[in-house]
């Protein structure tokens, strides 16, 4: 089976070949036999701060995370690197290699250290530690003269301080032209690397753990794990910007480059440049580097360059300078780029076998279900001194198709999110499968075999719908990201039999044709698809839904509801779902729970429950009108 | 013949340049219950809020009470006596009852601020005993209540009411609409939006229907599915 | 065990004293917190801006060269206060304009900090100041004598103003009308406006009498340790710290950290806790400061609701 070539599968094919990308590069390597080696110079100091930055990149625009310690960390790199690799009794006098391993690892950990630290805090603790961590390194760090050369620029013993140019096989790199193309050299593979990561289903996990923690779980990515290695990444980015730096800079800066403001203005780039823009960020850290030092002869502020870049750069929009290209981009060149995507889906989709049979395959399971799906016996949660579950317990057997109602602050979903996993029960079990995941972790129970699809759409607005819908084949693709970063093809491969399988979804779900369009520009009932594609692709045997076809006029709710029984039928899923229209849950489910105050106060067919007197009294209300089961069939 | 208290003339309304609903010319009299069915996006909501201020006209006019108030803040529509529900309630969580309340009451001088609170009181009983209780503690139907009050503080004579049965079971969903039934008697214009699902014919006076941009009475020979 | 007392003594006398300018800061970030839900990092540049202005108003000494207005310290006060209550007005008339309101919170605390620097970038270029040196206090150069210890006047007057402030604005906040209101518009802006609540006036009022709390700041930090604008940011962002202790919305709560910053900083600096090192110091102050972050939000949650929700 051939892998479709898409930015999944050969990443650098389809983003680093375009032609914005080639110019870029192609500039990059030429223009310096047209300039003096002033700017020689000044452009090569860009580049480690173009490096800090996709640190700032990952950790800010793929995680969502904020770290106001940046620049601290940049400087503490590239003050250690120095002092570990400068020979003689300046320093320890390590290899290079070695130096610049110990010094980006220190910094490595700190921000590892600030990931576990901050893990279960709310978001703006960030703000505050990794501001202590700057201000505490500034004052630690920055002021000792072996390290920084002080205040003075020398040694306490009142030496001058001079970096090693490192030994590299024989090369000489101490002329500025050299040295450049050294440094462009190392930014290459950086950006080699983060393109791979981005498109790796590590990167994808990064966004989503970003996003909603929540939502990332219900796919079977750990956001724990991969929150850290997001603030990993990033330390070490920053770590790599220290070392470039500490290469091109002969005497080491003045700390004052790495002070708080700096931290502040660092803030921003990922902000201006866009999410998922890596061009942009170097452009941007390119103009931070030569625009002060071209408009130096008009004596122009430096503060007030900054303010007007930072409010001129605000006002591109919420998706940065990136989105904006993006966006005139598809204004432009719309009508080639959708009749480019037309012949490729064209091309895929002669090759596929029977949709429905690729994805029943991926699901794996084709035998008759038996036994109970989901049991939850005597569930009883209380938050803030209030009880919102007060000994909930019910069955759903394999295969059924279950419903779920019962007023507003029932504890509807408060069950779906202790039976993912998403918040603990005080007291009680939940067995999947005849399982007991009571106590395993949310993010450990796709493995399990069950799927979550939220009352909100949670999908990621600004990627694809493509990049969207594989997210959910995280936990089934097993590769190690390391084989991706290095580009190996059994890797990739693999991401391009999932990603023929999304295809497979997405025609199932009729959102193929939008295959590549931004998920947030799809209607809400298309992006609600989207969710329950991204289930799917999870591989579940029982599929969770929480309204499910909320906001939906009628004619897709009743679509939503037949596409449901569909799955049900020719996929041999077990679906729940918790909803509020009534009359849908009773027209089409097989089986019916009424919750009510934290207790199931009913279970029983659609019929037994419009029945029950009680249930009558205290939720449906004499009005309803319905039509029975089964002829819905 | 009843009073108009707003008119909508050739009205458009729609993001930036993007038209939601265009040429609409739909009016509520005192004492009416007109209900605005739609599909979800299809312009309820930027109806609602380009009555009450927050969004801005693309074209046509609003009437207010027989004075041109396309020009508008919202601050001004609400002091002219117009009163808003919003979808999911939307009522002050960290403040009481009665703190919520009394905020419905900012278009009024502050010596006035608190002849509503008896209106209100009597209209939902369910809060009088409720009145230091903490917003966001309130049951779905509560919150309901409060933000139709904190709407009704001013005395408005329109009452736009935003999807008030979301999220409620059917029991309450009738007790909100029986309140709305008698501020309508009361003489106040109300403008009810909600999903086809939830239409009441049996308060409503009149049904409009947006249908592909544009918005049309509903004739009872018509399915409303 | 006499020696020790007194040290103690001094130790929470000036470290009182010291909290006094640490109040202030916070003060504005809480009350733009308050009716923009975004970091207001402007006040930053309002109080470097303030500081500049101020010693530029007020140095008089003749060996640095220029023209400086030379007024008396006290009417130097007020007048930048009152420039900083028109550069706050700016602010908040630029951001309660709808479309800039609509923009993301991250595109709005990114024009904060641009406005922060635009201020900062003006006023540098356009007075020729010397970051080092330090002009004249406003009040006067007379020494008090509290329990034993000798304070500066401008010491006492910044610490009970901060005190005063701290009080009438949250007395007038818990009980006024407009206090209501600005609660309200806290919780939810959209549903306030269509209360009746005039958020663009309440909005730009706020921000107005946040300026003139960031200027204040300014000018008393510049007679104290000059006007240098990387030292007023290191305060703003000090300030940011313990404002976040009360949750960014409690004003009586960042009153009580920057007594603590101002004790436990007195306290490290004499070497209670050990010999002077810059670097633990700072790790221990801002190790504190996170506890009592935590400590408030466990036992106040009624503080963080806000913030928990959305840092930046």
């Amino acid at each position: 089976m051939t892998v479709a070539v898409s930015p999944r599968t050969r990443p650098i094919q389809c983003t680093a070949l375009t032609t914005g990308s080639v110019l870029f590069w192609v500039a990059a390597i030429v223009w310096v036999f047209f300039r003096a080696d002033y700017w020689t110079y000044v452009v090569s100091a860009a580049i480690p701060l173009a490096v800090g930055s996709l640190g700032l990149l990952v950790l800010q625009g793929w995680a969502r995370e904020i770290s106001l310690a940046s620049a601290a960390l940049f400087g503490s790199a590239l003050y250690y690197y120095g002092w570990l690799s400068r020979p003689d009794n300046l320093g320890h006098g390590y290899p290079w290699v070695v130096a610049a391993l110990l010094a980006i690892g220190g910094v490595t950990v700190l921000m590892m250290v600030v990931a576990a630290a901050s893990v279960r805090l709310p978001g703006i603790y960030l703000v505050v530690i990794t501001l202590g961590l700057q201000v505490t390194l500034e004052k630690s760090v920055f002021p000792q003269g072996k390290l920084s050369g002080g205040i003075s620029g020398g040694t306490e013993l009142g030496q001058s301080i001079t970096n090693p140019r490192p030994y590299f096989f024989g090369l000489d790199i101490s002329g500025d032209r050299t040295m450049y193309y050294f440094l462009l050299g190392w930014l290459a593979l950086i950006v080699l690397v983060l393109v791979r990561l981005r498109h790796s289903p590590a990167g994808r996990a990064f966004l989503l753990v970003g996003a909603d923690r929540q939502a990332a779980a219900a796919v079977g990515i750990s956001p724990l794990r991969y929150r850290t290695a997001a603030f990993a990444t990033s330390g070490a980015l920053a770590g790599m910007a220290g070392v470039l730096a500490c290469w091109l800079y002969i005497n080491p800066p003045v700390f004052i480059n790495y002070l708080s403001p700096t931290s502040l203005l660092l803030l921003a780039i990922p902000v201006l440049a866009g999410r998922d823009a890596i061009g942009w960020v170097l452009v941007i850290a390119c103009f931070d580097q030569v625009l002060p030092m071209a408009l130096e002869a008009q004596h122009i502020n430096v503060f007030l360059l900054a303010g007007v870049g930072l409010i001129g750069g605000a006002f591109t929009g919420p998706r940065g300078i990136g989105g904006r290209m993006a966006d005139l981009r598809r204004r432009f060149f719309g009508d080639s780029d959708r009749a480019h995507r037309r012949r490729a889906a064209a091309l895929l989709a002669s090759e596929q076998t029977d949709v429905l049979t690729t994805v029943a395959d991926w699901l794996g399971h084709r035998e008759t279900p038996a036994g109970s799906a989901l049991s939850v016996s005597d569930v009883r949660v209380h938050i803030d001194g209030l009880t919102i579950l007060d000994g909930a317990t019910l069955d759903v057997p394999a295969g059924s198709f279950v419903g779920l109602i019962g007023p507003n602050g029932a504890g509807k979903s408060t069950l779906l999110d202790v039976i993912s996993g998403v918040r603990p029960a005080n007291a009680g079990t939940v067995a999947l499968f005849g399982q007991d995941v009571t106590h395993t972790a949310a993010w450990r129970r796709p493995r399990m075999g069950m799927s979550r699809v939220f009352q909100s759409t949670r999908i990621i607005e600004d990627l694809t719908v493509a990049d969207n819908l594989l997210l959910g084949a995280h936990h089934r693709l097993n590769m190690p990201t390391a084989a991706y970063l290095a580009g190996l093809r059994p890797a990739w491969d693999a991401s391009g039999r999932a990603e023929a399988v999304a295809r497979a979804v997405a025609t199932l779900l009729k959102i193929d044709d939008r295959w590549e369009d931004r998920a947030g520009e799809l209607s809400f009932s298309g992006r609600r698809r989207i969710e329950i594609g991204r289930a799917l692709l999870a591989g579940p045997r029982l599929l969770l839904l929480d309204e499910p076809a909320a906001g939906l006029d009628p004619n897709s709710a009743k679509a939503m509801f037949d596409l449901l029984r569909q799955l049900h039928a020719e996929l041999g899923l077990t679906i729940v779902l918790v909803e509020h229209n009534v009359t849908s849950v009773l027209e089409t489910c097989d089986l019916v729970h009424v919750l009510a105050e934290g207790k199931v106060l009913a279970s029983g067919t659609p019929a037994e429950i419009t029945a029950n007197t009680e249930v009558r009294d205290r939720y449906l209300g004499n009005r309803l009108r319905y039509t029975a089961v089964g002829s819905a069939g | 013949m009843s009073d108009v208290v707003v008119a909508t003339e050739a009205l458009s309304v729609g993001y930036g340049s993007y038209i939601v609903l265009s040429d609409v010319n739909a009016h509520v009299a005192a004492g009416e219950i007109v209900t605005l069915v739609g599909l979800n996006g299809a312009g309820k909501s930027t109806l609602l809020k380009t009555l009450i201020g927050t969004n801005p006209v693309l074209a046509g006019r609003i009437i207010l009470g027989g004075k041109d108030a396309t020009k508008w803040p919202a601050h001004r529509r609400v002091a002219a006596g117009v009163g808003f529900s919003p979808e999911g309630r939307r009522v002050f969580v960290n403040m009481s009852v009665e703190a919520n309340l009394l905020v419905g009451a900012a278009s009024l001088p502050q010596s006035r601020e608190r002849r509503g609170l008896d209106r209100v009181l009597a209209l939902f009983p369910e809060l009088r005993g409720r009145l230091e209780q903490r917003a966001g503690t309130l049951s779905g139907g509560e919150q309901q209540m409060l933000a139709i009050g904190r709407a009704l503080m001013p005395g408005p004579r329109l009452l736009l009411v935003e999807e008030p049965s979301q999220g409620l079971a059917p029991v309450v969903i009738d007790r909100v609409y029986d309140a709305l039934a008698a501020i309508a008697a009361d003489g106040v214009a109300v403008l009810i939006a909600e999903q086809f699902q939830q239409v009441r014919e049996d308060v409503s006076d009149r049904v409009l229907v947006i249908d592909a941009g544009r918005v049309t009475e509903y004739q009872p020979a018509g399915d409303l599915l | 065990m006499d020696v020790h007392l007194t040290l103690w003594k001094q130790v929470l006398v000036l470290g009182v004293a010291e909290a006094g300018l640490y109040a202030l800061l916070p003060i504005a970030l809480v009350l733009s917190y308050r009716v923009s839900r975004t970091i207001a990092f402007v006040h930053g540049g309002i109080a470097a801006s303030s500081a500049l202005l101020y010693w530029w108003f007020v140095f008089d000494n003749p060996i640095v060269p220029g023209y400086r207005p030379q007024l008396p310290p006290f009417l130097g006060l007020c007048v930048v206060v009152a420039i900083s209550a028109a550069m706050g007005a700016a602010y908040g008339i630029g951001v309660t304009i709808p479309k800039i309101a609509a923009l993301p919170r991250m595109t709005l605390t990114v024009v904060s900090l641009g406005a922060m620097m635009i201020a900062i970038g003006i006023f540098t270029s356009t007075l020729k100041v010397v970051p080092e040196s330090i002009p004249p206090s406003p009040f006067g150069n007379g020494r008090v004598t509290v329990f034993d210890v000798v304070l500066t006047s401008l010491r006492l007057a910044t610490l009970t103003m901060s005190v005063v402030l701290v009080i009438a604005l949250a007395a007038f906040l818990s009980m006024s009308r407009t206090g209501r209101h600005l609660k309200a518009i806290s919780d939810d802006l959209e549903a306030s406006a269509w209360c009746g609540v005039k958020v663009a006036k309440v909005g730009a009022g706020v921000h107005t009498a946040a300026g003139a709390v960031a200027g204040l700041a300014g000018a008393l930090i510049a007679a104290q340790s000059g006007p240098d604008p990387i030292n007023l940011i290191l305060f703003l962002l000090r300030g940011l710290t313990i404002a976040i202790v009360g949750g960014l919305m409690s004003l009586p709560l960042a009153l009580a950290a920057s007594l603590v910053v101002g004790i436990v900083e007195t306290a490290l600096t004499v070497g209670i806790v050990g010999p002077y090192s810059l670097g633990r110091n700072e790790f221990i102050l801002n190790a504190i400061l996170l506890v009592l972050i935590m400590s408030v939000a466990r036992l106040r949650p009624r503080e963080f609701y806000l913030l928990e929700r959305q840092s930046l």
